[in-house]
Parts: structure tokens; sequence; C-alpha cells
């Protein structure tokens, strides 16, 4: 680090002496709307020179110390037509240059960073990159950026996985899944740093994963802008880490004028958006009265959330900044759950001299949260469903009553239990941009992204009857994770013609990784004492440390012919420290081509539909390396066995693989962009295809070698699918404007070729991975049908008959045939339903009326995919017989909607009785602003004030009946022995995600 | 300007040189490692004892649930009461138990026997690690000789290993136990092997010729199987020792939630006669079992978690022998023999059953001395995964008799990766059952 100051100081000393080296001028002007409206944000800047800014809330811009001579300025700003204008700049004169932009729903003039070697206009992309404004992201009211993205980027599903405060857990699948480790989950990119967005589970919460993703560590408010590139078509130079995708994040930054300060605060009440039916029937199953509860009245509670907003920015030519701080605190729907964050962000930017800037970002993050139990471990809502509702669970002067199944009082554990988290983080970047000549850029990052993670469990004393825990545990966990990883990329712009531009890039990658865990747990806690010290039996010490090491050298070579046909290849050298050393060194290229053809004149007749239109094609590689969970499987480890007081080894029954290579991704996408009435509809339409080599999982190892397994390529999957876009801007008038956005993406998954027998991907649950199905179907027993009819076939008590049960010997297929009448019953199981939805779609509405009045409805949809509902399976159990279902066999004999005895009992052995359709659409967001912008206000807040009503997951139109389709108890399950990223669609006792209204204002000063 | 972008370049490579994409696992020792060291091979040796105290463990529960000692407890999977009843699939946990278990026995003994000579050991630390591992080898194979039809024996660093017959596994299994003797006798292991490395309690040497008399003895070779009964001295007991920590398998499986326990027609059907032998392995309790005609009781030897588990009952040697001799004809002798089984009172508890019993009264012909040995056996060797092969040479195996299938199928992990593995034998759901259970 030293030098680096060194380096730094010696560069600032020599600065005032360069600077008064130049003749220059001013440029200043401002930028407007067709009606009037000042554009703020947008982009100004001389071409050929290092000069730019960005325009302030007025609209307004200068650059000063613009080189003398004859210069061309250019205005970008996304949904705006861009423009230039050639002026003359004279020393120590001022040219003042206004611009008038058009709104436009196409932008091809954008200019993208993500997935290419140097900055690039989309329309040289031969790639589809959606991309997100902060304007998206604040007017979604989600609590995480991850949230706030839902619905808005074509092909790319993003789902809740449970309800939880403090983002719940989020997924993320682009263009289907593509792995079955690494959560298949994108690679997260901040300002440059690479960020972990891990789930790490210290504690069972009775997930597969955490119910928090570390993504949720970032402010929203601080997001300027995302870009998200979909598979390794865009992603090649990203190398082994990009098969999932790229997200990349852009903070804010200070923008050049007087200090400007924002203030926004949201208060938001929160409450359980749909109840489950319990068993409410009067009598018993002796025909007595009884006394039944419902505890969602106990456990559920309206909930109160604010969070507050602070930022200042400002600064001068050389100088701007932006701070920020932000204050969160989120009360869960489930009593006793929360979620806070605190965090504080300075982006600086500076210009060392006029061929060097540098720009710096330090965020710091605090985020406390405490859960309960949910989903498969004794919880709170577990406990609820395995228990029938005659039971009280009420305190009777002080003492909870012992649950009657092997879990633990819920109301006990609400009041008593604690599952505390805590995170500190720093994320930390420096970036540095030197251009020596116009035509050539260095661009140099480093980034830091490092946390502290702690999370407690604290069972009280006596709260469960039996097992370790009966006397209580306390138990701790930290996780001290850090990733460093430097960037630098050189990039020259060559004109051998004046049709021809070349642009040549070289660069490279490194980041390293660092993981450490360490963890105690007691038990037999002394009676008052929650800490691990109150135990009197230690009942376990732990600790781990993974390091992973990815290095990268990568190069572009991009042509431009005409600024129309536009053709770029690349290539990346990759090498991780995860793979086996003759695998180690992997190289993955692309290629890609994009023609605008609405430039070409004999496209001119066409031009009057057409505003612009342009084709686009692109083929690349990409990788995926196994996360840290499987950093070390190319070893053949040995684990301790002691006896006699001795410890001894003993091999580990996962055979290391010494040949251990990244799961390998080809993906080709064509399409087109295209642009109608003046560029005020735009359609982006999409077609791609993804073949995943080389899939990462465990493979049956046979277990007389003293072996059972080895992470290793088990097979191949396809993703192929449509994405389509269209934004219009519907009516475009000074009183009234309507804009709307509509995506459509269809994916279809299949696993092509599996090197090992169909299995089981989670241990335990009726999902598998399938050779000619979509990952991670539902496979199980069904009931026996009729197979003319369909008809289900009772017995003769009128239960089910089980696939699995049915007479006529398992082996045998004639006596299943004599009963169904076909060959429908044949197997004993049967793919029963696919958790991957058949199409996802989005559709949002803004509607801003006069100066003052905005309105909003987004709503998105997820069509065919289905979803196993282990709650109602639960309630199905003869301990707990507490869903409407146990009502039905209660009924006197005679009602014709009674079941017969033993149905429910019979049913919980068939699977597929418990697939449900878990289509939805979700009326995700509405929102209606009102700016108050009256001489008065505007004399303290310039922008005026804004004020919002909104809401978030306010209505859901589905046939499922559980409390949401939009849940996965698995979580954001990384993929590991005994679960896979592609187990997805299971409800079970999962916290259901509530609807929320907020209240908001904005104060800009 | 090139100087400068020279110096970046070199910047650049300065500050990547940091980077070691050859990073080994901090985690956990491996193989390169603990096989090439000294100290990873005494560990290997450590831990192929408390492998084998599993392994030996797991093939007592499996053989035990398909004869008529264990029942499952009433929380148990329906997989495991099921095999109460001889319905056993491939994918049965315990199934991969036994067999998984077993092999990872072997493959910690093969690890010592292929890598121990070369890390620079004493020689007489060498060669007890060898007889050792000779000896655990040979039990291992011999567990897994007694719950399948066909095992592979050549396993170590095979990707698919080959099946061969119960009998040619047999001999490799004598010869397996010949070479643990070789080694014992051409160099005695060191003060360093018996103390650091043998578990204390654990006799190596009688535990070689209580194993050879039980698979000369399996194998047919009655002569073979006296001498070697002959050779077992009757004054030491040999066990694998566990406490608190470190817990005794065999406890562990009976008093989890899903586990086995002793049923109680064990107790009943031994009467007041075996009483003193009863006692010494089960409590009465009657404890209702998964399935709900199951009684089962509560384990007495195996009562506490720091119980011993031996590596082979004192009596047993002399059970074999009395069986061999009345094979061979030698009828008064064996039923001396056996009579001293039979009136044994006192004395080598408690790692010895004391039948506590009157000699038998007047000369037994051979099929009566035989059905004697049987019930004696039965008594004394419960728990031991045993009684199963004595069902199946007394044609005991079938639908309501005391075994209730011939052989385990193979487990479904090692189907999965095997493409040798043989068809599985028949269950009781098989229309030819019961067969006569030949290998």
């Amino acid at each position: 680090m030293s030098f680096r100051s060194l380096r730094w100081s010696t560069l600032l000393a020599l600065a005032p002496a360069l600077l008064l080296a130049q003749t220059t001028g001013t440029v200043r002007g401002r930028v407007t709307s067709a009606g009037g409206a000042a554009i703020a944000g947008a982009q100004v800047s001389v071409d050929g020179t290092q000069r730019g800014t960005v325009t302030g809330a007025g609209g307004e811009y200068s650059i000063t110390r613009v080189p003398a001579g004859d210069r061309t300025v250019s205005v970008r700003r996304i949904g705006f037509s861009a423009d230039r204008r050639d002026i003359v700049v004279r020393t120590e004169g001022t040219v003042t240059a206004d611009f008038v932009l058009a709104q436009v729903a196409a932008s091809l003039s954008e200019v993208v960073v993500t997935g290419t070697a140097a900055p690039t206009a989309r329309r040289a992309l031969g790639t589809s990159v959606g991309s997100v404004d902060s304007t998206t992201i604040s007017r979604s009211g989600a609590s995480t950026v991850d949230g706030a993205l839902q619905g808005k980027i074509a092909g790319v599903q993003i789902m809740q996985n449970s309800g939880n405060p403090g983002g719940g857990g989020i997924s993320v699948r682009m263009r289907g899944t593509s792995s079955f480790i690494s959560g298949s989950d994108p690679l997260y990119i901040v300002d440059g740093v690479i960020v972990d967005n891990s789930s790490a589970q210290l504690r069972d919460l009775g997930s597969r994963s955490n119910v928090q993703n570390r993504l949720a560590d970032l402010n929203p408010a601080d997001i300027d802008r995302i870009e998200v590139i979909r598979g390794a078509a865009a992603s090649a130079l990203y190398g082994s880490r990009a098969n999932n995708g790229v997200v990349q994040i852009f903070t804010k930054r200070g923008r050049a004028g007087r200090p400007r300060i924002g203030f926004q605060t949201r208060y938001s009440s929160s409450e359980i958006r749909r109840r489950l039916a319990f068993n409410d029937f009067p009598l018993n199953v002796q025909g007595l009265p009884v006394t039944r509860f419902d505890y969602q009245d106990e456990i559920f509670r309206r909930a109160g959330s604010i969070e507050n907003n602070l930022s200042l920015d400002g600064g001068n030519e050389q100088t701007t900044y932006y701070i920020s701080g932000g204050w969160t605190e989120e009360d869960g729907i489930l009593r006793s759950t929360n979620s806070a964050r605190r965090s504080a962000r300075v982006n600086l930017s500076q210009q060392i001299f006029p061929k060097l800037k540098a720009d710096f970002g330090a965020n710091f993050v605090n985020t406390h949260s405490d859960y309960q139990v949910n989903g498969e471990a004794n919880g709170v809502l577990t406990a609820i469903l395995f228990t029938p509702t005659t039971y009280s669970f009420f305190p009777v002067k002080g003492v909870y009553p012992a649950s009657p199944v092997a879990s633990a009082n819920p109301l006990l554990e609400l009041d008593r239990f604690k599952n505390p988290q805590d995170v500190n983080r720093f994320i930390g970047s420096a970036h540095a941009r030197f251009q020596p000549l116009s035509r050539l850029g260095v661009d140099y990052t480093v980034g830091y992204d490092g946390y502290t993670q702690e999370q407690g469990e604290y069972i009280k004393r006596g709260a469960f009857t039996s097992g370790a825990s009966a006397n209580g545990l306390a138990a701790n966990v930290v996780r001290g994770s850090r990733i460093i990883n430097q960037d630098g990329v050189a990039s020259l712009t060559t004109r051998p013609g004046r049709e021809l531009e070349f642009t040549s890039s070289v660069g490279f990658n490194h980041t390293s990784q660092q993981i450490k865990t360490t963890s105690a747990t007691s038990f037999d806690l002394i009676p008052i004492g929650e800490l691990v010290s109150a135990g009197a039996t230690p009942a376990g010490a732990a600790q781990s440390l993974v390091e992973l090491v990815t290095l990268g050298f990568y190069g572009q070579q991009s042509l431009a012919w005409r600024e129309r046909l536009y053709l770029s290849g690349a290539m990346r050298w990759d090498a991780s420290s995860t793979f086996g050393a003759s695998e180690r060194w992997q190289v993955y290229p692309k290629l890609s081509a994009s023609y605008v053809i609405s430039d070409e004149h004999w496209f001119a007749p066409l031009s009057r539909a057409f505003a612009s239109a342009r084709l686009r094609a692109a083929l690349g590689y990409a990788g995926n390396q196994p996360s840290s969970l499987n950093a070390y499987q190319r070893f053949d480890d040995y684990v301790t066995t002691t006896i006699d007081g001795r410890a001894g080894l003993v091999n580990s029954t996962t055979l290391g693989n010494a040949g251990l290579k990244p799961e390998r991704q080809r993906e080709y996408e064509f399409g087109g962009d295209f642009g109608f009435l003046e560029d005020r509809i735009a359609l982006e339409a999409t077609y791609y295809d993804k073949l995943v080599d080389g899939l990462l999982f465990f493979r049956p190892v046979a277990t007389s070698t003293g072996y059972s397994q080895q992470f290793a390529d088990i097979g191949s999957l396809t993703n192929k699918g449509i994405e389509l876009r269209a934004r219009t801007i519907n009516i475009d008038r000074p009183r009234l404007k309507w804009e709307s956005t509509v995506t459509y993406a269809r994916n279809r998954n299949k696993v092509k070729d599996l090197t090992i027998p169909d299995f089981q991907s989670a241990s335990g649950y009726p999902n598998r991975i399938k050779k000619g199905d979509p990952v991670g179907v539902f496979y199980g027993a069904y009931a026996a049908r009729n197979c003319l009819t369909g008809a289900v076939l009772l017995d003769s008590l009128g239960r089910l008959r089980p696939s699995t049960s049915l007479p006529a010997l398992l082996t045998d297929s004639v006596g299943r045939r004599a009963l169904g009448g076909g060959t429908c019953n044949d197997s004993s199981s049967k793919v029963l339903g696919d958790p991957n939805p058949d199409w996802i779609g989005s559709l949002l509405n803004e509607f801003t009326l006069g100066k003052s009045f905005r309105f909003r409805v987004f709503v998105d949809g997820s069509f065919g995919n289905d979803v196993m509902n282990l709650t109602r399976r639960i309630q199905d159990l003869g301990a707990a017989s507490n869903g409407v279902d146990a009502e039905r066999e209660l009924l006197p004999f005679g009602d014709p909607r009674k079941l017969p005895p033993g149905y429910l009992a019979r049913r919980l052995g068939i699977f597929g009785e418990y697939v449900e359709d878990g289509s939805f659409v979700k009326l995700r967001e509405v929102s209606a602003t009102y700016v108050l912008n009256t001489p008065w206000v505007n004399r303290v807040f310039a922008q005026g004030v804004e004020l919002t009503l909104s809401g978030r997951n306010l209505y859901v139109w589905t046939d499922y009946s559980g409390f949401d389709p939009e849940v996965n108890f698995f979580g954001q399950n990384p993929g590991r022995s005994g679960g896979s990223a592609a187990d997805r669609g299971f409800d079970f006792a999962t916290y259901p995600i509530p609807r929320t209204w907020s209240m908001s204002a904005r104060f800009t000063y | 300007m090139r100087m400068k972008l020279r110096a970046a370049a070199l910047a650049g490579m300065v500050l990547l040189s940091g980077c070691d994409l050859e990073r080994s696992n901090p985690n956990a020792p491996t193989q390169e490692a603990v096989l090439n060291s000294p100290e990873g091979i005494v560990a290997i040796a450590v831990g192929v004892q408390a492998r084998y105290g599993q392994s030996t463990a797991d093939f007592t529960y499996s053989s035990g649930l398909v004869t008529d000692e264990f029942g499952a407890v009433s929380a148990a999977l329906v997989t495991i009461s099921d095999a109460e009843g001889g319905f056993v699939t491939q994918g049965a946990g315990f199934v991969a138990s036994v067999w998984n278990s077993s092999y990872r026995t072997v493959k910690s003994a093969n690890d010592l026997i292929n890598n121990a000579p070369t890390v620079g050991l004493d020689t007489a630390t060498t060669s007890g690690i060898l007889a050792l591992s000779y000896v655990l080898k040979a039990a291992a194979l011999g567990d897994v000789l007694q719950s399948f039809q066909r095992l592979p024996i050549v396993t170590y660093r095979v990707e698919e290993p080959v099946y061969v017959t119960r009998a040619e596994a047999l001999d490799a299994v004598l010869a397996l136990l010949d070479s643990a003797e070789a080694t014992l006798n051409t160099i005695p292991p060191s003060a360093q092997f018996t103390g650091t490395i043998l578990a204390r309690g654990f006799d190596l040497r009688n535990t070689l010729f209580a194993y050879r008399a039980r698979y000369r003895r399996l194998k047919g070779d009655d002569a073979g199987a006296i001498m070697a009964a002959d050779s077992v001295r009757r004054t030491v007991f040999s066990v694998l020792p566990y406490d608190a920590i470190n817990r005794n398998p065999v406890f562990t499986f009976s008093s989890g939630s899903s586990g086995v326990l002793p049923r109680d027609d064990f107790r009943v059907s031994g009467g007041a006669p075996e009483a003193a032998r009863v006692a010494f392995h089960v409590t009465a309790a009657a404890i209702v079992g998964r399935l709900a005609t199951t009684l089962l009781d509560n384990f007495a030897r195996y009562g506490v978690n720091s119980a011993s588990i031996p590596t082979y009952y004192p009596d047993e040697p002399l059970l074999i022998k009395a069986e061999a001799l009345t094979n061979l004809g030698q009828l008064p002798q064996a039923q001396a023999v056996l009579d001293s089984v039979r009136t044994d009172c006192g004395g080598l508890v408690p790692n010895d059953p004391n039948a506590c019993r009157p000699a038998l009264v007047g000369a037994l012909t051979a099929p009566a001395l035989l059905a004697e040995i049987y019930a004696n056996r039965r008594y004394e060797l419960f728990a031991t995964g045993l009684r199963w092969e004595d069902t199946r040479r007394q044609g005991l195996v079938g639908k309501t008799s005391s075994g209730k299938r011939c052989w385990l199928p193979y487990p479904i992990g090692e189907r999965n990766g095997n493409s040798n593995v043989p068809a599985d034998p028949e269950g009781p759901d098989a229309p030819t059952f019961p067969a006569t259970c030949t290998s």
C-alpha cells in the first residue's frame, strides 16, 4: 500500500504544473426535453477529449478547460435520443450549447460496460444486455436490490424464497437453471468489485440455505444503474465464473455543482396476505365437542418498518463526491423476527491529471437480523402444522405446555428462542483511468469485499422433552469472508480508413477469496444464560478455512464499419485453484456481430415504419467453478476417527477428482432491436440456445472401493428460449404521459445427458434429476387411475390406491393393467410435475399527470410451474389432522363431502396428490407519487417534495392453495451433497411473503 | 510511453506473482500426505480398528434384523421394520451400511498393506501394522461374505471391482489370516505397536486364531478348524474399547430413535434354563416395536455407551470345535467340549456369557449334538451377526423361519457405480422362496 500512496502523492504534486500548460475555454448550456422539462443526469462530453460532465437538477451543465479549437459536444441520456453539436472553443472564451432531447423507447446509443473489454454502445453489441436505472429500483419499494429487479428484465427469473424480513432470500435464474452448484446464481459486481452473494446458513433455520442472501447488504438507494448479461454469449470475458450470467451494479457518483442534499423517509406496514385454512370442526373423532385453536392469530402480526436515506453530493471540475447514509428497520410478520441495515457510503472521483482520473468507493454496512426456525427443522410454523388444532399451546401460569409432537411449543419459541445474525461488511474500490491518448485508455481496478457474519442460536432449557437440546442449547458461528480482486484492461482505438474503426483490448483479472469459519456449541445450559459459556456440556468446536484463487487474461478485437456493422471476437484464458492441475487453464472464446440495417440507404423506404432496426448475433463460451463449498474436491482427503482415546484417520467417502474441470457453457443468441413510430415503440427480441457440458455434481462410486461418491462431470443440460421486451410511449403530451413495458420470456430446460443413473437431488424429498426431463422435476408415487377415463381408482373403503403398493405385485404389470384397463399405472413412480415455469412475463404501466402526479402499476407472473405443497401434506398426517380435508374425515357418514376414515393417511404416501399448479400473477408494485412543487416549497427544496404511497405484493391471482406459490423452502441452495441448486418449488412450512403498504417522502435540497 | 507501458506490465506481473493456483486443502490431510508419512500410516492403523468396530457393528445390525435377533423400534423407518419379514430393498440404509462400512474397513487395511512398508517405520512396528491389517481385512470380508452371495475381493484403486463366489472369498479370507500369522511369527510387533497403536484389550493373535477357526469351519475344513480353535488361548479376552466420547456403535444403533433392539422372543424362547445367558445379553422390557406384533427388550451387554465389543466370545472356538468334532464323527469328544460350554459358570465375566447349565445326560447322536450346538450358539453368540450363517447352515431360512432371507440385495450405491454387480438374490416376495441358500 505504501508505494501506492507514494505514487499518488507524487502525481498530485505534479498536477498544477501540467494543468497550466493548456489553452482552454468553457462550454455550458442546458438540456431539456421536448416539453421543456429539465433533464438531469444527462452525460455531456466533448468528443476526442477527456472533458465531460453530467447535467444538474436544472438540466444545466458547464465544462471548463476544453482544449481550444473545433469541437463536437455530445449528449446522452437513457430514455432520450442522443444528440451532438459542432462548436468552436476559443481560449478563455465561453460557448453556449443548449440541447432539446426527444424521449424515445429505444436507446441504441446507451453505453454498456458489462461483458465487453471497453465501454461499448448498445448498437455495437451482438448480445442483449438488460439494464435498469435508479428510478426503477427506488420506485419498487423492495428492501433489497435483487428484490427490486423482480420481473424487470426479460429472461431473468427472480424468486423470493421466503417472506423473512431483510429480503427473504432471493434466487436469480438467468435463462433457466444452468448448474446444480454455486446456487446457479449469477456473478455480482459492484463498481468493479466482485462481491459475495452467498447464503451461508451457519445454524440451521430449517431451510437448506440462509433466509437472507448477502446481496441484501447493499442499500438500493445507493444504486445508479444495473446491467445484466444472461449467458455465455455475453459473459465469456468473465471466464469460469460467468456460466450463470453477470449482474453489474453501479452506485451513484457525485455531480459537479453546489452540494445537494437528499433525504428520503419511508414507513411501511406489512401483514400476512393469505392465511391457511385449519381444521375448525367443532367435534373430535369420537363426535365429542372440542375447542380448536388457529395459531395464525398468535404468531402473525401487522409489522411496521422504517427506512431513512440521507445523501449529499456535489463537487467541482476536479473532484466530485457522493456521501450517503441509510438506516432501515424492518419487522417481520412472524412475531419476533426483524432485520435492520445501517450503511454508509463515500464515492469520490478525482481528476488528477487531464489524462488520469481516479474513483474511490467505500461502503460500510451493518446488518442485524433476528429470525426464527421454520421449514424442515423444529420450527414455529412446523410445530403448528404438525399439531392438532385441539391442542393448547398457551402458557398456564408462565409454563408453556410441551409440544405433543417431537417439537417445541411454537409460542415458547417465539417468546424465548433466539436466532440472531450480524454482518459487518466493508466494500471498497479504487479505480484509475489513464488516457495518454484519445485513442488509448488504461483502466485498473482494485476491489475489496470483506465481511464477518455471526450467527447464534439459543434454545431454552426444557423446551424439548427429549433429544440432545432438551436441557438447552447455545451456539455461535463466526464466518469471515473476503474477496480481493484486481482488474486491468487497456484499449486502443485505431482508424485505418474513413469507414473502419478497430478497438483492441487486453486485460487481466485476479480474484482471491478466503473464507474462515469457527463455531462453538454447548448443551445443558444453566437456567439463566443464553451464550455458549452457559452450557455445562461443550458439544463441539470447529474451524474451517477455504481459499480460492482465479486468474484470467483476455483479449478482444472489435471492428466497426461505417458505424453500422460491428464485429467482435474475444478470448479469455482462465485458471482456478479449484481445478486439477491438468485441467486448470481453460479457454473461453466469443464472437459477436451487430448490424444496424436502418442506417443503410436501402432501408430508407422502410423508415416510415421503422425508426431504427438492427440485427445481432453472438456465440460465446463461459465456465462455472465450484463455490467455496466444493473448493477442495480435487483432493482425496482423510478424516478423523477415534478409538481408545487415540485419534486415527480413515479415507473420506468422497473420492478426490484430480482431473476436476469447470462446467462449460456454449451459448448462441440472435435477435434484433426495432424502433417503430419515431422510436416511441421499441421491441427487443432474442432467441438463445445454451448447452452446458460437464455439469458438476456427485457421481456414485462403487462403494466396494471404500468410497461412495466423487464430485465429477455427470452430464449436460440445455436451456433454449425466447425473450421479448417491448417499451412503448403510448401518450406523450405535456399534461399526460403514459408509458408501458411488457416482457415475455419462455425457457425450455432439459437434462440432455446423464452419465449416472437418475437421482434424487434433494435427499429425502421427491424430486429428481432425470435424463430427458427438466431439472428438479417432482418424481414419485401417484394415485392409480382408470387409464381410459382418467378417474381416480378407489379401494373398497373409498381411499386412493398408491402406485407404490398396487395389487398384483410390484414387479408384475399384469395386475396393474387389469386394474387400470391400460398401461397408465405400470410404473410405481413417475414425473409428477415441473417446478420450472413455461414462461414468465411482466407488465409495467406508468402514468404522469401534469407536473405533479405519477402513478405506476407493475404486475408480473409465472406460468406453468408446479409447486410441491408439503405444507398441506403435513396437515394430513394423522398426528396433525389439522387441514380442512381433516374436517371432511370428521363429517358424519352420509354427508356427500365425507371422506372415508384413513383417506388422508393413505394420501400421505402419494406425493402426486400434493403437486399443485403454481402459476400466478402478482400485483407486485403499485405506487402513486405527488410532487409538491409550490414556490413556497421550492424556496427550501429546489426539486420539490415527493410524496409516495405504494404497495407491494398486494394481490396474487393463483389457484395455489397454500400461503404463496412463490416460495422455496430449499432457499438459495448452493448445491452440495444432498441437495442441488435445481431443487425448487417446494413449500414446506415456509415463512409467507407479506403484503406491504408504504408511505414515503423525498426531500431534495 | 513505451517505457510507461513496460513499467505497468512489470508492476502487474509483480502484483500477480503473489497468486498461487496450487492451493492445498488446509481442512483435512490429503491422501498424498497421509500415505507417505509414518504419522499418517500410524493414524490409519489406529483408525482401521475404529473402522472395524463400526463395520462389524453394522454387520451385527443387519444380520440381527433379518434373523430372529432384532426388531425395529416404534419410530424406526418402514424399511427397517420391513426387513424383519425379509423384505429388503436395494436402497435400504442398513444394506448400504454393512457393505459400505465393511469395504471402508477393507480400504483402510489396503492403505496400510500397500503403503506401510515404504514410509520408514521401524520393521517391528510395520510388522504389527501389517498383521493388524491382514486380520481386519479378513474380518471385514468375512462379514461381507456372511451377508452377500457374491462379493469383490480386489478393490484397492479399482474403478469397478469384479465379483467372486463366497468360496473364493473364503479362501482369500483364510489366506489373509495366514499372512497375518506369518508376519507376526517372522518379526514380533514392536512396543510402539502394542503400546500406542493396538487398542487396549485387543488381542490380535488370539483374534486371528479365533477367526481362522470360524472361517475354516465355514469352509468345511473341520480338522483345520479344530487346530485353529485349539490355538486360541482360553484365558484371554479380546475387545475393542469404547467410552463416553467414542461411543459403542451397538449402543448407538440400539438407543437411537430409528434403531433396533433385541426381540423378546430371544429371551422367551430360552426359558428358565437359559436365564443366565439371556440375562447377560438383554434385560426384559416388553417394548412395542414398529410392527405392533414385535415386542422388544433392552440390551444388557450394550446398555451403556462405554461397553466394549468382543472381537470374539471366548466360547465360540469351543462351539466350533464341538461342531467340527461332530462332523468328523468324534461324538464323545464333541459332547465333552460342548459340556464345557454348558457348564461354564462364573469367571471370565463380563465378556463371557455363562450358561451355568448341567452337563448333557447320556451320549447324544450326531443330529442331536448339532442341534444342541446350534442352540448353544444362539444363546452364547447373540448379537454377533453369526446367527444368520447358522440359520443358513440349518436350513432355517423361510418366510416363517428364523432367517428371513438368504442374502441381502446389493446396495444401490454399489450398483450405480459398478457395472459388475450381479442380479439381486431372491427375497421372500419371490415365488420360489424359500431358496436353499446355496452359494
